[in-house]
């Protein structure tokens, strides 16, 4: 009967959690640049999987030189990377532990790795958030409808510029396919 | 082998068959004061699961640039194990055919049948969408069909839900089924779980198929399509068998007492009536487009 119950149980608790899993996998790098006491934001590349990369080179290098000229960017940001503003650009950033809005990414530039075809979307997400001795910095990467998976390496994490210093930035899974890169301001 | 460990070996296999379906309760836990380590099964899995999708993807672009029997062949072959691995994951159809087959007793053909229909109609919309999106959609491109595909987990989910409440509705009503009508009744069942749960187009297989259309050998992808198709078919094969086997070796336990085999009969088919439908919710929620 034990055997039942914990049947029982494990169908209702997660059945929930069952109708999904990823279909593009993107390896993120991020840095965080800061400028004097400001996190002025953060450079983020995305270097996304084999098979989604071949869609986006088929749909949008329409000379087929294996690079991306302006119109051709144009049509990655419009039609491949604008329509996850919807999805707040798949980030959540906590400060101090209060939600901090996702702005629009600027400086958006994607390009083709020439061998493998490999897209990498390079961006950078503007915060301008004054910063001081304890601040909580919190960023997660992630698809809620785990579409997409996330992965981080601590290398791929990076800090630059501004008279701060932190502590080791950590690397966590969120949710299922997800990442949380968080780290403290330790002193100016 | 003894009686008990018969039922041993019978409850453990409904319990296994089910931590298939539950690969992400791992990936449910967060990795609390620890950097990211891609070791854990969960991310092992993950990881295979991309580098499925990018042999498969080198494989297409290679028979483009120069074809070979022996290559195509390899893609058939590659396609069907990365079918095989690719619904090994967490994903409603597994789910689906569990606690269907959990929730009243089946044949092996049965089983088959839900999982051939499951299996080809999750590839098949998705050729039938892949050529959408080439003709009559054309403008829509990347994100934006991202986003259909999720309308149509939404509506399966909601349609899944449906079948659960008409599977209560019946169940709380008692109807039961005559010998005549029982083929007639048990086929249309196989075919509105199989079709509402294969509904929504494979990811993988749609963009297998936009890739080669958009390179002009679509007939490579639907042969990729087609063996990815029967891996999945394999894959879900297995796990109905699993459930129905497991189910009659729970029941099977008790068959001296038929009050208590009729009582756990019953809570198996409830469970599974009642996971059917969260499972729907959990679909609809997952691709909620209003919000």
């Amino acid at each position: 009967m034990k055997q039942l119950i914990l049947l029982v149980c494990f169908l209702f608790i997660f059945s929930f959690r069952l109708f999904a899993h990823p279909h593009i996998f993107i390896d993120s790098y991020v840095t965080f640049v800061f400028e004097r006491d400001m996190l002025k934001g953060m450079r983020i590349s995305w270097v996304w999987d084999e098979m989604w990369s071949q869609q986006v080179v088929m749909d949008c290098d329409k000379n087929l030189d294996d690079e991306f000229n302006s119109g051709e960017l144009a049509i990655v940001e419009e039609e491949y990377f604008s329509g996850i503003k919807d999805y707040d650009y798949f980030m959540k950033i906590m400060i101090d532990g209060k939600p901090h809005a996702v702005p629009a990414p600027v400086n958006f530039n994607a390009k083709i790795a020439p061998a493998t075809q490999i897209v990498t979307y390079d961006f950078f997400v503007l915060l301008n958030v004054a910063v001081s001795a304890g601040k909580s910095i919190k960023v997660v990467f992630d698809d809620e409808t785990i579409y997409t998976a996330f992965s981080i390496k601590q290398g791929m994490l990076k800090i630059k510029g501004g008279d701060i210093v932190t502590n080791e930035m950590s690397v966590e899974r969120y949710k299922y396919y997800g990442c949380v890169m968080s780290f403290n301001i330790e002193s100016k | 082998m003894g009686r008990d460990g018969f039922v041993r070996k019978q409850t453990g296999l409904v319990l296994l068959t089910l931590c298939c379906c539950l690969l992400p309760v791992g990936a449910g836990h967060s990795f609390e004061n620890k950097d990211l380590k891609e070791t854990s099964v969960f991310d092992k899995f993950t990881g295979w699961q991309r580098a499925g999708s990018a042999a498969l993807n080198r494989n297409i672009r290679s028979l483009k640039t120069e074809f070979s029997l022996a290559k195509y062949l390899l893609l058939f072959v590659l396609s069907i194990g990365f079918g095989v691995l690719h619904s090994a994951g967490p994903g409603h159809g597994k789910a689906l055919v569990t606690a269907y087959f959990l929730k009243h007793k089946d044949t092996d053909q049965a089983v088959s049948k839900l999982s051939f229909i499951i299996s080809f109609v999750h590839t098949g919309t998705a050729i039938v969408l892949a050529i959408l999106f080439s003709t009559i959609l054309f403008s829509l491109k990347g994100i934006a069909r991202i986003k259909v595909q999720g309308y149509f987990s939404f509506v399966s989910g909601i349609l899944i839900f449906i079948v659960g409440l008409w599977f209560l509705i019946s169940k709380l009503r008692g109807k039961e089924l005559s010998s005549i009508r029982e083929d007639v009744d048990v086929n249309r069942r196989l075919w509105v779980v199989g079709v509402l749960a294969g509904i929504v187009p494979c990811p993988i297989a749609l963009m297998i198929m936009l890739i080669t259309i958009s390179a002009g050998i679509a007939w490579i992808g639907v042969t990729s399509v087609l063996g990815i198709s029967c891996g999945m078919y394999l894959l879900l094969l297995l796990v109905g068998v699993v459930a129905t086997r497991s189910r009659a070796g729970l029941l099977g336990r008790f068959e001296k007492d038929i009050k208590k085999t009729r009582w756990i009969s019953e809570a198996l088919s409830y469970s599974a009536i009642i996971v059917i439908m969260f499972l729907g919710l959990g679909m609809a929620k997952g691709f909620f487009p209003f919000g």
